[in-house]
């Protein structure tokens, strides 16, 4: 592959810019969708992009007591994190350019980050509010991680394969792997909720207890960081899951005899009607639910689950050992 | 874990008036919880003794713009007891409606903070959007939509037409509908109910001896309603029933706030049947011959009281007002006690603060307005006033 | 009128010379004066006998040379409001708070807005005044006047 195309690649499309705009659309769906199941209007499409642009315009503040340093360091670890995540996530076909076996396990690592950096944010604002709100964070991660990592372990014990393209090819010859594990997709969904940190996981920033909590102190560019960093781990978390559970850029067409472009389109359409749909789920999730307290939704992770995640892998090793796939 | 000094404003988002809970807490234990009122104090006993009755009407709804009509009622129902004024029927039917109107629109928007509070959003829009057919409701009659007015000593100062009759009847046949099908969420959805079942026990016996009032005692079983136990307005001629619930938690205060919601809409639909004809009101004398009394009436939030002291001047000599949150805030400290940082703001939520209410007096100097501080002093008295504290 | 008349009768038979002026103004509607020393005997006995517990609110008048204070207790609809008087330049009265937890805050109340000392107080602090409010004026008296306050400073008579 040429320079070029990588340069490409990286910057344009699939990249930072087709993300940053994606995000920023999805986060409008989100909202939009959240608005009108509670019978809101909701905002205009360009909302999102507008509210980041005002950000950025904003006066830069650091509390007195914080590390100059580490506030502006952590939101750019964060925003790193997740845009180098979606370089191993295929959106069409074949596309593979940067994957290698093991990609999946870069993908949950790098996954992790927005949350840890958020907890350094939020411990190094030195406000009492925040300060809270990291230690709920980092109590929060060790809750929903588990089951998380547990059950995307399903999809690549089945396809033998630690790489998220042989995944989605095992998939398209075979059959999606929604179907051989819903309970696996359900609880993936949630913890996805919960790394998201959105109602009813949104312990975090509870705005009515502790004020916003880990971003209270953050304001201006490294806010707006943050938010993008959360709106792109949203895509990410949501190819992912589609990736590995309804089988990516799979669209039930033969895709054999037909050009690049074609293929491309196909493979494109696929993914975003996948990660919408995914969105939707999300959405449909904050809106039905109220705010758990912090005990709670680490009672339900480890009481819920984590559970059905080991019974979803204990099922999927039994199918494998009885050499059905 | 070391303990941890949080404060909780006076500017606070889970407060919607200002008033400081300072509490010291052990991770996410509360371990004490410190209570400062009066950021609201508005001086408003002190205003009464300087106008007359008729210009203390318009005060006293001022002292809480959303239980504003039960404290108008409560100051005119004193005024006509120390004139010793029969009241035409009509106009106590009225005010009974407006004071059940009030409480509906109070009571819904109470639903809709205390699920905001537990991150419960839509529920908060969808009750907020019903709350507008009463908030209609009120404007169509009256003409306000939260100061409404309608009071005056000797009866009140509109009539309810029958085209608004039927309007009234229809309202409220859409809230008893959706009402009913708030108490089907209310009482299923499993994350809401592990937010407010169990949290913020108020025992019977502590609720009885801390003096809790209103929705939050009989959330705690006690049988205390005043439209029941000292009838006033239409109260002793409208058939309907004060609701208890033995849960002693937030999840008892939710659901006799909500029952509560069903029996005024029955209130106001008998209330509406049954309006006598006749006037509305009868002219009333402007001195007042001197004498003491207690007005008690029941406000949305529990008993409120006016102790009116007349010295045969149309200018009271005292006005004394306690009202219902004053009276709830011993009870809300000891729900606070051993809880989580987590449920302060719903538990707080659920005695329906009022503190606007609850302080009523701020000193404003009348010539140059100047008790008030820049940003940057008011920054720099905060920061010194939480380092004393701490 | 049956309990209030009861209950006049008995605190007349009970307390004799130290209870009087006991007035039913109308149906659920009793005032009683008390002397001061005998308050807490009142307040006992009426919670013992008839478990009253529930107090609705301390009112302080300011009347001539004296302070009035009425305790104004609730029991199913009916309102017993006792009656104490304490001298104006040295107003006191003894906590209720061990008989009447719930009167804390009324307490609080009384001390700042009318200046009447509360003798053992379990938590004696400013209440609604702010922290910075001057020791020795009390708003709600009638010798204040608004004009007292001029540009944020309390000016001293």
């Amino acid at each position: 592959m040429s320079i070029l195309l990588e340069v490409l690649y990286l910057l344009v499309f699939p990249g930072f810019l087709f993300l940053i705009a994606y995000a920023l659309f999805i986060e409008y769906v989100d909202r939009k969708l959240y608005a009108r199941f509670q019978h809101r209007v909701g905002p205009p499409i360009l909302q999102p992009f507008a509210d980041i642009i005002k950000l950025l315009s904003k006066e830069d503040l650091v509390p007195k007591k914080a590390d100059r340093k580490m506030v502006s360091a952590i939101p750019l670890f964060a925003f790193a994190a997740v845009i180098t995540a979606f370089l191993y996530i295929p959106i069409w076909f074949n596309q593979s350019f940067f994957s290698f076996q093991g990609d999946l396990i870069v993908v949950l690592y790098l996954l992790s980050i927005p949350t840890l950096a958020l907890f350094l944010a939020g411990w190094h604002s030195s406000n009492p509010f925040s300060q809270v709100g990291a230690m709920r964070a980092i109590t929060q991660l060790f809750a929903y991680e588990v089951p998380f990592f547990l059950v995307l372990l399903g999809p690549a014990i089945i396809a033998d394969s630690w790489s998220i393209i042989d995944i989605v090819n095992f998939q398209s010859s075979n059959f999606w792997l929604i179907l051989m594990m819903p309970l696996g997709f359900i609880v993936a969904v949630i913890a996805l909720q919960g790394k998201l940190e959105r109602i009813p996981f949104d312990i975090p920033d509870a705005e009515t207890e502790i004020v916003g909590g880990l971003l209270v102190e953050y304001v201006g560019r490294r806010l707006a960081l943050f938010r993008m960093a959360i709106d792109i781990e949203m895509v990410v978390g949501a190819a992912l899951i589609s990736a590995l559970f309804l089988g990516g850029f799979d669209a039930f067409i033969s895709v054999a005899g037909l050009s690049p472009l074609a293929q491309f389109g196909i493979g494109f359409a696929a993914f975003l009607v996948k990660t919408l749909f995914i969105v939707f789920l999300l959405a449909s999730i904050r809106a039905l639910f109220a705010r758990l307290r912090i005990d709670q939704m680490v009672t339900f992770c480890f009481k819920w689950l984590a559970p059905l995640s080991i019974i979803q892998l204990l099922l999927i090793t039994g199918v494998k050992y009885m050499g059905w796939f | 874990m070391a303990e941890i000094t949080i404060p909780i404003g006076p500017q606070h988002p889970a407060l919607k008036e200002p008033i400081n809970i300072t509490l010291k807490v052990e991770g996410e234990v509360i371990v004490e919880p410190i209570l400062r009122i009066g950021y609201n104090h508005r001086g408003i006993e002190k205003a009464m003794e300087a106008r007359s009755y008729i210009q203390n009407i318009y005060l006293a709804e001022r002292v809480c713009g959303i239980c504003s009509h039960v404290h108008s009622s409560t100051l005119v129902q004193g005024a006509e007891e120390l004139l010793e004024l029969e009241i035409p029927r009509r106009g106590l039917y009225i005010r009974t409606i407006f004071l059940e109107l009030e409480r509906i629109h109070s009571h819904l928007l109470w639903l809709g903070v205390a699920a905001h509070e537990v991150g419960f959003d839509t529920l908060f829009m969808y009750t907020w959007r019903d709350r507008e057919i009463v908030m209609d409701l009120l404007e169509l009659i009256s003409g306000n939509r939260v100061n409404y007015a309608m009071n005056t000593v000797g009866g009140t100062r509109r009539d309810i037409n029958d085209e608004q009759k039927k309007k009234l009847l229809k309202g409220m046949d859409a809230l008893e509908e959706r009402t009913k099908y708030y108490v089907k969420i209310a009482t299923t959805e499993p994350t809401f109910l592990k937010r407010v079942e169990g949290v913020g026990i108020l025992k019977k016996e502590v609720a009885k001896k801390l003096c809790a009032v209103g929705p939050t005692a009989r959330g705690s079983g006690l049988r205390m309603d005043i439209r029941k136990d000292d009838p006033y307005a239409a109260y002793d001629e409208i058939p309907f029933e004060a609701i208890t619930s033995d849960l002693c938690d937030v999840m008892g205060r939710t659901v006799v706030r909500v029952k509560e919601l069903l029996e005024a809409y029955k209130i106001i639909k008998y209330a509406v049947n049954n309006l006598p004809a006749g006037e509305i009101r009868k002219k009333a004398r402007r001195k007042i011959p001197e004498n003491e009394i207690l007005s008690y009436t029941e406000a949305p939030r529990g008993e409120l009281l006016y102790y009116i002291k007349s010295n045969g001047t149309e200018k009271p000599e005292r006005v004394k007002i306690r009202t219902p949150t004053l009276a709830n805030i011993p009870s809300t400290i000891e729900m606070l006690k051993g809880g989580y940082i987590a449920d302060i703001p719903i538990v707080f939520a659920a005695m329906d603060p009022c503190i606007a209410c609850m302080d009523r007096v701020i000193l404003v100097d009348k010539k140059n307005n100047e008790r008030s501080m820049n940003w940057e002093a008011l920054r720099r008295y905060g920061i010194k006033w939480y380092e004393v504290k701490r | 009128m049956e309990v209030e008349k009861e209950i006049k009768e008995d605190l007349l038979k009970t307390f004799k010379e130290y209870v009087s002026n006991i007035k039913i103004s109308r149906a659920r509607r009793v005032f009683i004066d008390v002397k001061k020393e005998k308050l807490k005997d009142v307040l006992l006995h009426l919670r013992d006998k008839y478990g009253i517990t529930h107090i609705s609110t301390i009112t302080a008048v300011d009347v001539n040379e004296n302070i009035e204070l009425l305790y104004h207790l609730l029991k199913d609809g009916v309102c017993i409001s006792l009656r104490i008087h304490t001298p104006k330049n040295a107003p006191d009265v003894d906590t209720v708070t061990d008989i009447l937890p719930g009167a804390v805050l009324y307490e609080l109340e009384i001390q700042d807005m009318m200046g009447v000392v509360v003798k053992d107080h379990p938590d004696p602090k400013r209440l609604i005044l702010p922290d910075d409010w001057p020791d020795g004026i009390y708003p709600l008296r009638k010798d204040w006047k608004v004009d007292w306050v001029e540009g944020g400073e309390i000016k001293e008579e």
